[in-house]
């Protein structure tokens, strides 16, 4: 009887948001500008091998009609990729990260490995999974994304 | 709380231990799938997870190196039985495949056409190029593991090579070898030979059956396994430039024999410039004694021999005989004063060559001159002098 009345209670919030999620992937290109410069271009994937670096893209909507809080993004580094140090961006969120396949989480600077005994400085390609942890609610019909960058090995 | 803290460290360790080092290059075909899950709340309470998932297929990355085996120096014009025929080595070539796919390579030799720099390092080598071609292109190609001495297998055009990153037959030395029957020059001809390679065909993971490698430059299709040419890229290539799934190498066969018989009628008494000379001097007549001596009779006239190997090769056994000329009379400081010398060899006559002693004679043996010379290296030379008295 209890567990009904709980779950009674949750069925109001569960109807009124929504809050959908899509994962695009893009090959990361430098391109020379007219300029001499060169810039990284995301472009269509068209062709990705060993070596290439790829960009990835989450973008979040809420559909619902309430505000979405606390909002937490994981996504385990996906196999045979490297992260790529310090690409992981998205507007007001505290990013960390874990070294033990997603069970701990930490800032980079406090990340260890303890390898044969020695513990030492995670490194970017020790990491296992991102977490993005957004400070702001996401007001119903809001939009917003996080995006990350790995090196196919 | 408390189980998490205990399991804490045992988890870190683990993680440690996994390798994060330089690996081998993800397979041609394998999918790459990346997972999003968001977790959040309204109101307070918890929502349901939603995950977004992407998946990219790894494409074919054709990467490759053939390079001749030995940058130095061209094969050497030596004899190798290889299944009970005899050749020549034209070719050897290492072959590397860095693709991220089983790769079968189509080999085909071509022999030079004498326009091209061959680029040997070794200081006698720098200027080779290529001066003739076999009698005919019955070229056989043989594989072995890197650095063999002798080549293993036959091939039939082609060579199968595993992926960038296996433990085993990631590389071969290829060779090229011709019968010495097709071989038909003299020493120091050089046989020059292009071995080309081309990535034809791949096993990519998830296809049953072999890929043809083609080029992809222009596709756009994201979903099919696509082929990226990455062999001869260098830094500053744009991608039109980079690779053709080909590539190619020069080696040579470089015949050496011992080399007695060059004569250069131009300059007739040059010993870098002719293997044999025969010279002879009057020294003494009665008449005029040394004072711009005649060969009249009862003159002393002194003959000079000269042997030089200007081949590139040792020669052994080395036999001189000379026979004491007709109306001539051998003599020696034991039997006449008049500047008769013994039977003598004597040092190099050009700085560039090297003095040999023979190793029996020279001496008269009958009405010989012999001498006998166990090995006259390269760039050798003897000179046997001796004298006769004019009938």
């Amino acid at each position: 009887m209890r567990t009904l009345l709980l779950a009674f209670a949750f069925l109001p919030a569960l109807a009124m948001a929504e809050v959908s999620l899509i994962t695009e992937a893009f090959k990361i290109v430098p391109v020379q500008q007219a300029d001499g410069s060169v810039v990284e271009e995301w472009q269509t994937p068209e062709k990705v091998v060993p070596g290439d670096k790829v960009g990835y893209r989450i973008s979040y909507n809420n559909n619902g009609k309430e505000a979405a809080e606390g909002v937490v993004i994981n996504n385990p580094v996906p196999a045979e990729t490297i992260y790529i140090a310090n690409s992981a961006t998205g507007a007001n969120s505290t990013i960390t990260y874990s070294v033990d396949g997603g069970q701990n989480y930490g800032k980079a600077s406090e990340l260890t490995v303890t390898a044969q005994g020695n513990t030492r400085a995670a490194k970017a390609e020790d990491y296992s999974h991102i977490r993005w942890m957004l400070t702001q609610p996401v007001e119903a019909g809001a939009s917003g994304k996080v995006e990350f960058k790995v090196r196919i090995k | 709380m408390k189980i998490q803290k205990l399991i804490l460290p045992a988890a870190m360790s683990f993680a440690g231990l996994v390798s994060f080092g330089a690996q081998a290059a993800t397979k041609a075909g394998i999918e790459i799938v990346n997972t999003a899950a968001l977790n959040y709340k309204v109101n307070g309470v918890a929502q349901t997870q939603v995950e977004a998932e992407k998946k990219l297929q790894v494409d074919v990355k054709i990467d490759f190196n053939l390079a001749r085996a030995d940058i130095a120096a061209p094969n050497a014009s030596t004899e190798i039985d290889v299944a009970g025929s005899k050749y020549y080595v034209m070719g050897k070539f290492d072959l590397a495949n860095t693709t991220n796919a089983p790769t079968t390579f189509t080999l085909a030799p071509t022999n030079g056409d004498g326009t091209e720099a061959l680029g040997f390092t070794g200081t006698d080598y720098t200027s080779l190029t290529d001066t003739k071609d076999p009698v005919s292109s019955l070229f056989k190609l043989y594989s072995s593991a890197a650095g063999a001495a002798a080549p293993a297998t036959e091939l039939t055009g082609n060579i199968s090579l595993n992926e960038d990153g296996n433990a085993s037959n990631t590389t071969a030395l290829v060779w090229v070898l011709i019968p010495t029957s097709e071989i038909k020059g003299v020493d120091k001809d050089v046989f020059a030979v292009q071995l080309t390679a081309t990535a034809s065909e791949v096993t990519v993971v998830g296809e049953a059956n072999p890929v043809a490698v083609v080029n992809d430059v222009a596709n756009t299709d994201t979903d099919a396994v696509q082929f990226v040419f990455a062999d001869d890229a260098q830094a500053g290539d744009d991608e039109s430039a980079i690779g053709n799934a080909t590539e190619s190498a020069w080696d040579a066969l470089f015949l050496a024999f011992p080399d007695f018989e060059t004569t250069d009628p131009t300059d007739p008494t040059n010993p870098t410039k002719n293997g044999f000379i025969k010279t002879s001097v009057v020294l003494w007549d009665p008449i005029n004694e040394t004072n711009n001596p005649k060969a009249i009779p009862g003159a002393t006239v002194q003959y000079s021999i000269t042997l030089t190997n200007l081949g590139a090769t040792d020669a052994n056994d080395v036999n001189i005989s000379d026979a004491i000329p007709a109306n001539t009379t051998f003599c020696d400081s034991s039997n006449s004063p008049e500047l008769c010398a013994d039977v003598t060899s004597v040092n190099a006559p050009a700085a560039t060559l090297t003095y040999v002693a023979p190793t029996t004679g020279p001496a008269l043996n009958g009405s010989n001159i012999e001498a006998v010379f166990a090995t006259v290296k390269s760039n050798e030379t003897s000179t046997i002098t001796f004298t006769v008295k004019i009938d």
